[in-house]
């Protein structure tokens, strides 16, 4: 697999603003944030619409630049006071809200592609290696395959080993299972467990879902309606590696509940504001 | 590709799958319809025409045209283009002198309503023999477009209208050549080299024109699209000589280009470029935000997102751009054929150049003829360009 080792990938988020000015309406996305992710856990980031979840994800894999506040890599500065915008790097990944493999690519050359244009591999060798990879993964079958051609489950699957194929420190997910049904939701969390449990990636995992939240996390982060801040953090005690008893379990239950109290209230506030999402 | 599938569907041919399909033959019905009430609209005026009979006195009873009808002498009867010559026999003027063979006058009239309808069945000549004077009796269809007419020796005679015609006639559609005439005057054109030498000419230009649009409008889109500052110095300008109609520019190129060639290559050219760029930047703007991310952050550089991301992401709309463009370039090349006069004397023809000289001409069919060729000329040319665009698309082949 690739050369992940533990005790990689700790984030670091102090006191980040993110202010949007369009067209001279200041809209605060980000209010003085602060969260501390160690490395290789699975955080899990669970808010409203529109609170600024993918705000602070894009900051962190260098799509949008901080307003003010550092946020840190390893103890590494990815942006601050001087450099508001972090340099985008094959050690923060994202895997996107619908998916984002090229439809002009087949899996195979999707998963190939990072190693390629990075010049660590010459195509052949990464092709091999997207192969065995894949193969790892139980989509082998579809490696000659186009995105469109197979399913979006599959997609995902393909997308993520895209991204682990570059050997990241952080995999970034923004709601990647939105509007999956449920079945197939649940395909996907073991897929994602079982690929946690073999690499120990640190990740970031924005979601709407409670459930899917406290089922694949360490931690819980609910952050408050826009802008917005972490509002409670729930530390997920259940031992890996969890399988599909844990969502029966009465400990998993009574954490669902505590979540939804807290997203709740915010999702009324949310709601109240009747505004419109914000990227 | 999706051969190595594990589900087994029995491949259809393209054809197959067209002639068995109900679309395929929907199409058909609707064509065969068009063109049968085309027929009809166009033939209605001859079809209801009812028959004029017109009549013409070669020899009086009272003599006095006796001695001006002598044999050898040439009758000549028309209707519409239609007419023939005819000579007076010895026969005939016997036949008038004695009252008598019935016949020979028959047969006489029999072969010049033959020779009058070679082509055009519906007329008929009948010799008339009454109290010692001889008369000829044209009778047809008679729409409004034909008029009939005799002559002896050059010399008009006065005809006397035993019947009115009458007819009906579809208002400006019935004007049209009918199907069937277009189909004659093709059979007719087919077989003349200068017809294909204005196919071959009229490609030759397209082509040119299109495929140095696509060598420039290509890149020159990409770039606008990419490059701020290229699109800041070259995007105003562009947008000021695009609404300019290709045609606008005829006369500024006549004037500019040593040869007319070059002028029509250069308004072809123009027909397409504008097209073509306007699609891939267009294209290359929509390309989803979120390829470009993930490719830059799995370490992608400016020219890996060029060549990997923004060219394959453009791809579907350089060749809408290509489709879009190559009608237009049709339409341009032959308008530059019909307003230079297919070239001057140096290069002849074009299929442009075609259907205005029939125009000019008079030949209403071969306008249609001209006009059909630019068609299937134009289909031909869009399915190569889809051929090409399925082979190098292959991802877009499956949906």
């Amino acid at each position: 697999m690739s050369d992940q080792s533990s005790g990689q990938g700790a984030i670091s988020i102090r006191n980040v603003t993110k202010i949007y000015d369009p067209e001279g309406v200041n809209v605060m996305a980000v209010d003085d944030c602060s969260l501390e992710i160690g490395a290789g856990e699975v955080c899990m980031i669970v808010g409203p619409s529109g609170c600024g979840k993918t705000t602070l994800l894009n900051a962190i894999a260098g799509f949008h630049s901080v307003t003010s506040g550092e946020i840190f890599l390893d103890g590494e500065m990815l942006c601050g006071p001087k450099k508001p915008l972090a340099d985008q790097g094959a050690d923060r990944i994202v895997v996107f809200q619908h998916g984002a493999l090229f439809p002009w690519k087949t899996l195979a050359e999707n998963v190939a592609y990072g190693p390629i244009v990075q010049n660590v591999m010459t195509k052949n060798e990464a092709l091999e290696k997207a192969q065995d990879m894949l193969d790892e993964a139980g989509i082998g079958d579809m490696a000659k395959k186009f995105p469109g051609e197979v399913s979006s489950g599959m997609a995902r699957r393909a997308e993520i080993v895209r991204a682990l194929i570059n050997g990241p420190k952080v995999l970034l997910l923004d709601e990647p299972y939105r509007a999956m049904d449920a079945l197939t939701k649940s395909i996907m969390h073991e897929a994602l467990l079982e690929v946690y449990d073999r690499t120990k990636v640190t990740i970031f995992f924005i979601t709407h879902d409670l459930e899917e939240a406290i089922f694949l996390g360490d931690r819980v982060v609910v952050m408050t309606t826009r802008p917005a801040k972490t509002k409670i953090i729930l530390d997920v005690k259940i031992p890996r590696p969890r399988d599909y008893q844990v969502l029966t379990s009465e400990e998993f239950r009574l954490l669902v509940n505590e979540a939804k109290d807290a997203v709740h209230e915010e999702a009324i506030k949310a709601f109240e504001a009747g505004e419109r999402e914000l990227a | 590709m999706a051969t190595d599938s594990t589900l087994v569907i029995k491949k259809r041919s393209k054809f197959q799958k067209a002639v068995t399909s109900l679309t395929f033959w929907r199409g058909v019905a609707a064509l065969l319809g068009f063109l049968i009430i085309w027929e009809i609209c166009s033939r209605m005026e001859l079809w209801t025409a009812e028959y004029q009979a017109v009549e013409y006195t070669l020899v009086s009873s009272s003599g006095e045209q006796n001695s001006i009808v002598k044999v050898g002498d040439s009758i000549s009867a028309k209707i519409g283009d239609y007419g023939a010559e005819y000579v007076i026999t010895k026969e005939l003027l016997e036949a008038r002198d004695n009252n008598t063979s019935p016949m020979t006058i028959r047969n006489m009239a029999e072969e010049f309503t033959k020779q009058i309808n070679k082509d055009f069945k519906i007329i008929t000549a009948e010799i008339l023999y009454k109290n010692g004077s001889m008369s000829m009796v044209l009778t047809g269809a008679k729409p409004s477009k034909y008029t009939s007419e005799m002559s002896i020796n050059g010399t008009q005679l006065q005809g006397v209208v035993l019947s009115e015609a009458f007819s009906i006639a579809v208002p400006w559609i019935g004007k049209v050549p009918p199907p069937t005439e277009v189909i004659v005057a093709w059979k007719e054109i087919i077989v003349v080299p200068g017809y294909w030498e204005s196919w071959y000419l009229s490609t030759g230009r397209v082509f040119a024109g299109f495929i140095m649009a696509q060598i420039i409008g290509i890149p020159f889109g990409l770039l606008l699209a990419v490059n701020r500052y290229f699109r800041d110095i070259f995007f105003p300008p562009f947008e000021i000589l695009r609404p300019i109609p290709p045609l606008a520019w005829v006369p500024a190129s006549i004037v500019f280009w040593p040869t007319t060639e070059m002028s029509i290559a250069f308004v072809t050219f123009l027909g397409a470029f504008f097209t073509i760029v306007i699609n891939v930047l267009g294209g290359a703007k929509s390309i989803d935000v979120r390829y470009l991310r993930s490719a830059q952050s799995m370490g992608a550089s400016q020219w890996d997102l060029f060549s990997k991301i923004i060219l394959p992401g453009t791809l579907p709309s350089i060749f809408t751009g290509a489709a879009v463009g190559m009608g237009i370039t049709w339409e341009v090349v032959l308008a530059g054929e019909m307003i230079s006069g297919g070239g001057g004397q140096q290069a002849s023809g074009g299929l442009g150049f075609f259907i205005w000289s029939s125009y000019m001409g008079g030949t209403v069919a071969q306008v249609i003829v001209g006009m059909i060729s630019i068609g299937i000329a134009g289909y031909l040319s869009s399915s190569l360009i889809r051929f090409i665009g399925d082979r190098s698309m292959p991802w877009k082949r499956l949906f």
